[in-house]
């Protein structure tokens, strides 16, 4: 593989999991869908570039994970480790894949890139949005191979 | 270049000349640096050449040193003042040395900008305290300096001083015992008032730390001679005064810390009372046990948990002996009127009798006899119903004891084993928790003693009002069968026992009796088929047969996880009971053909019940066991999950969970029926726990490297998408595993076949050509 863009990254911590409280364990509560749950699904991604996780890369943020359960609609916004990474689009093609794969199908998940830490923000936010690109994307077996490293070797 | 140096006389030559004809101060730094670098070398080569010049190279090397500022030559000074403090006797110039050395105390040097020496203010802190802990001498100088330095206002200084009394090298305080009295002013008027000052202000966390730290670290090395210090004391009475006096501070001093809200210090506390209990020659008992009951009752009022207050014990003991403090323990425990010390003391005994650092001697003669002493006065005072906390004690004393017996050598186990027996024997009603416990063969052995428990001890675990009592009962009832000679009265006790717990068991009787009666009767059947008798065989039975009742079913369907469990305290080869080693494998393959038969006949309430027995064996017996076992039970599991009740799918999953995990390829049969079923409860299972144990066995199975399971990957997925979407965040948790992984190897397998059929094209358009 050739050298990483970003040779030498911040390394952030990782959160602790999730603690279960008395009403998760009971059958008559509702748990709706909340934002730390969408993040747990997409914090242990893998960096396409590094042996990190997109939480210790701080790519992912839970307070950038917006989840309306009423509304069926999940919110991401990531944030590239440097401006002009050309993972960016793979890194949210794999958001996507992810969500794809876990979230009932009743959500409408929109990953765009946080505002201003990318160059070419807008054309990447447009490819992500774009279904029917991201489905052709996913029929590129090189492209699918990459993003399916990145969604699996790590235990969840 | 000293390779060839000829040494000798002309060591002494260098040194006096340099003395003589060099006025170091005058120099630059470099030529400084020369001369200690001359001298760390003769220092270090040549130390026996230079020994003989004695009080002329000391003195010459203290004016020579005198006034140097330059830090680089100020760490090879220090290194030599080191070595000249350790290898020659400093004679008058003792003070003189010390003085030199120590007015660069506190250090005061911060390193310029883009220094490229890179000596920092705390090495030469750390040079010029190995020179103030060189020599012992210095003691009657340093401490006072460090008091006064102490007293300073500037933190910094504070902080060193501190550091430097903490220091385990600094030493000398014991040889010196005047130096006591600089000991009363440190503890009596700077220190104390002090920290007591800093720990109610939160000036700086840093000074208490270093403060107690200090304290402890001068506790000890006085404790390292504390006869010394005794004899110096009753000879110099006025000293005494001042003695207690700082003794009194200390306490005082560690009882507040406890008091704190912070942890941190709290513990601090407890480390400077440990270090003070190893004054015990000093201090007398009762000032140590105050020490240790203040300790114990704010440790369970701090964190009201009896095992977190046995660790911190048990961190204490670490650092004063156990015999010392097993002896204060005790002592609590018998002064002690009220209950709420109880627990936690005992727990602390336990820790520290498991601990094995106690010798044999201290256990036979102090703690076990003192012990048991204790238990039988105590135990007459305590209500027929015990209460939790009489438990919580006895469990405590009883795990003490059984470690502790248990690390002696053969004949000291005899011995002690005999004691607690003895004690156990004469006041029955309330300690057979001790019972169970190592060498029962000394109990086989006594008649009399046999004789006693088995008069009692059926009565008791048949009709005690207490549940915990009767359990205690028969296990120690279990213990006592399982230790007896076979032979004659073996035989005739157990058909006695089994008549009465058949006649007991029958439908007429008081439902709490019918229970009782069930509980011994697994503790016995447990006791001989671990020891492999024939009664075995018509224990079981009986067992089985409490199955199909409607109210024993449950309970019968557990003991036969009982029997197969392991205890750690009773019925196995750690307490030397009577084991042989193939009993799991033997009671399976008797047992387990019966529970099928019996699932099959059992009317569909029951079946649940004959399940859960099953899966409570198959949870405990051996890998190789179970791989003959498996085949015959699997359809039976497979099967319970079609109807039937909640509490009987869990059963049913959690078998065939240890089925996968253990047999995979006995899966591929039962797949199709298996995934249907798990998907069906996993998304509309009426219990959220039974929904998840069904996932996590999708989970199982989808993980497997199974080619059997690729046509039903489709289904999975499509199956397991509700449950994506389920009220319970748990539920979905496992869900979205389920779905995650089958993707996942969805796409490789994908992407393998797309490979093959590309390569496959490559290498015909490769033909054609």
């Amino acid at each position: 593989m050739a050298q990483p863009e970003n040779a030498n990254p911040l390394v952030f911590q990782r959160s602790k999991e999730r603690q279960i409280l008395p009403e998760e364990e009971d059958d008559n509560v509702v748990d709706k869908i909340d934002d730390r749950e969408v993040f747990d699904l997409i914090r242990s991604i893998n960096d396409p570039e590094h042996p990190l996780s997109l939480e210790e890369l701080n790519v992912v943020e839970e307070s950038k994970v917006k989840v309306d359960d009423d509304r069926n609609e999940v919110d991401i916004s990531f944030t590239p480790t440097i401006p002009h990474c050309s993972m960016a689009t793979l890194i949210g093609l794999a958001i996507r894949v992810k969500l794809l794969r876990t979230l009932p199908a009743r959500f409408k998940v929109q990953v765009e890139i946080t505002p201003g830490s990318h160059v070419s923000e807008k054309a990447i936010n447009k490819q992500l949005a774009d279904k029917e690109r991201v489905a052709a994307a996913l029929e590129n077996p090189h492209l699918l191979n990459v993003i399916n490293q990145c969604l699996g070797g790590r235990p969840q | 270049m000293f390779n060839s140096f000829p040494g000798g006389e002309m060591t002494q030559q260098i040194c006096n000349k340099i003395f003589h004809e060099i006025q170091n101060q005058t120099l630059s730094q470099k030529d400084r640096y020369t001369t200690y670098s001359i001298f760390l070398n003769l220092l270090t080569y040549h130390l026996a050449d230079l020994q003989p010049l004695g009080d002329t190279f000391v003195c010459g090397y203290v004016q020579l040193m005198d006034g140097e500022k330059d830090p680089r030559n100020l760490m090879a000074a220090f290194r030599c003042s080191r070595l000249i403090c350790q290898y020659f006797s400093l004679g008058t110039m003792v003070e003189d040395m010390f003085e030199v050395n120590a007015c660069y105390f506190p250090v005061d040097f911060v390193p310029p900008p883009n220094d490229p020496h890179g000596i920092t203010r705390d090495d030469l802190r750390l040079a010029l305290q190995h020179v103030m802990s060189a020599t012992p001498l210095f003691a009657q100088y340093c401490y006072p300096l460090l008091l006064e330095k102490m007293s300073s206002d500037v933190q910094s200084a504070k902080v060193d001083a501190l550091k430097t009394l903490f220091s385990k090298e600094l030493q000398g305080l014991s040889s010196q015992l005047k130096a006591i009295k600089c000991l009363e002013k440190c503890l009596k008027q700077e220190m104390a008032s002090l920290l007591q000052y800093e720990v109610r202000s939160h000036v700086s966390e840093e000074i208490v730390h270093f403060s107690l730290e200090a304290i402890t670290a001068i506790t000890k090395e006085l404790s390292k001679d504390s006869l010394q210090l005794a004899a110096y004391l009753t000879e110099n009475k006025a000293d005494i005064d001042i003695f207690l006096n700082i003794k009194e501070k200390i306490i005082d001093f560690c009882h507040k810390l406890l008091e704190n809200q912070n942890t941190e210090l709290q513990v601090l506390g407890i480390r400077g009372l440990g270090a003070l209990s190893l004054w015990s020659d000093i201090l007398s008992v009762q000032e140590v046990t105050a020490a240790m009951e203040k300790l114990t009752v704010e440790a369970v009022q701090t964190e009201s948990d009896a095992a977190s207050v046995s660790l911190l014990v048990a961190s204490v003991v670490d650092k004063i002996q156990a015999e010392h403090a097993s002896k204060i323990f005790l002592n609590i425990l018998q002064a002690s009127d009220t209950d709420m010390l109880l627990i936690p003391v005992t727990a602390a005994l336990s820790t520290i009798l498991a601990s094995s650092h106690l010798t044999t001697q201290h256990l036979t003669v102090d703690i076990v006899p003192d012990m048991l002493s204790w238990l039988r006065s105590k135990c007459k005072e305590w209500p027929d119903q015990k209460q939790h906390i009489h438990e919580k004690v006895l469990t405590n004393l009883a795990d003490g004891l059984r470690l502790a017996i248990l690390s002696q050598d053969k004949s000291v186990q005899q011995h002690l084993s005999a004691d607690v027996y003895g004690l156990v024997t004469s006041s029955m009603p309330m300690l057979t928790e001790l019972g169970g416990g190592p060498c029962g063969d000394v109990i086989a052995k006594d008649e009399s003693w046999t004789q006693q428990l088995l008069l009692w001890l059926p009565g008791m675990a048949l009709y005690s009002v207490d549940v915990y009592t009767r359990l205690q009962a028969c296990k120690c009832e279990a213990a006592v069968v399982n230790m007896m000679l076979a032979g004659p009265i073996l035989d005739g006790l157990l058909i006695s026992l089994q008549n009465k717990i058949s006649s007991c068991l029958d439908k007429g009787s008081l439902s709490h009796l019918r229970s009782a009666s069930l509980t011994l009767l697994t503790w016995l059947t447990k006791a001989v088929v671990v020891r492999g008798h024939k009664s075995a065989f018509d224990l079981t039975e009986v067992l089985l047969s409490a199955l199909q009742d409607k109210y024993l079913a449950l309970q019968a369907a557990e003991s036969f996880n009982i029997i197969l469990a392991p205890f750690d305290d009773v019925l196995c080869t750690a307490v030397q009971a009577n084991v042989i080693p193939t009993y799991q494998q033997r009671f399976v393959v008797q047992t387990l053909p019966k529970l099928v038969v019996g699932f099959h006949d059992a009317l569909p309430d029951n079946k649940e019940y004959y399940l859960m027995a099953v899966a409570g064996m198959l949870m405990n017996i051996p890998h190789q066991v179970m791989t003959t076992e498996l085949p015959e039970v699997m359809p039976l599991l497979v099967s319970s999950l079609k109807g039937g009740k909640c509490e009987l799918h869990k059963q049913a999953l959690a078998a065939i969970s240890l089925g996968i995990q253990h047999m995979p390829e006995l899966l591929t049969a039962y797949l199709s029926d298996i995934l249907n079923d798990c998907l069906r409860l996993a998304v509309s299972g009426g219990n959220m726990k039974l929904r998840i144990l069904a996932l996590k066995c999708l989970q199982q199975v989808s993980s497997l490297p199974n080619v059997a399971l690729q046509p039903y990957k489709s289904e999975v997925l499509k199956g397991v998408k509700p449950a994506l979407d389920d009220r319970k965040r748990l539920v979905r948790r496992e869900a979205m595993a389920v779905s995650a992984v089958i993707i996942w190897k969805k796409v490789i397998r994908f992407l393998a076949v797309k490979q093959a059929t590309s390569e496959n094209l490559n290498n015909a358009v490769l033909n054609d050509c």
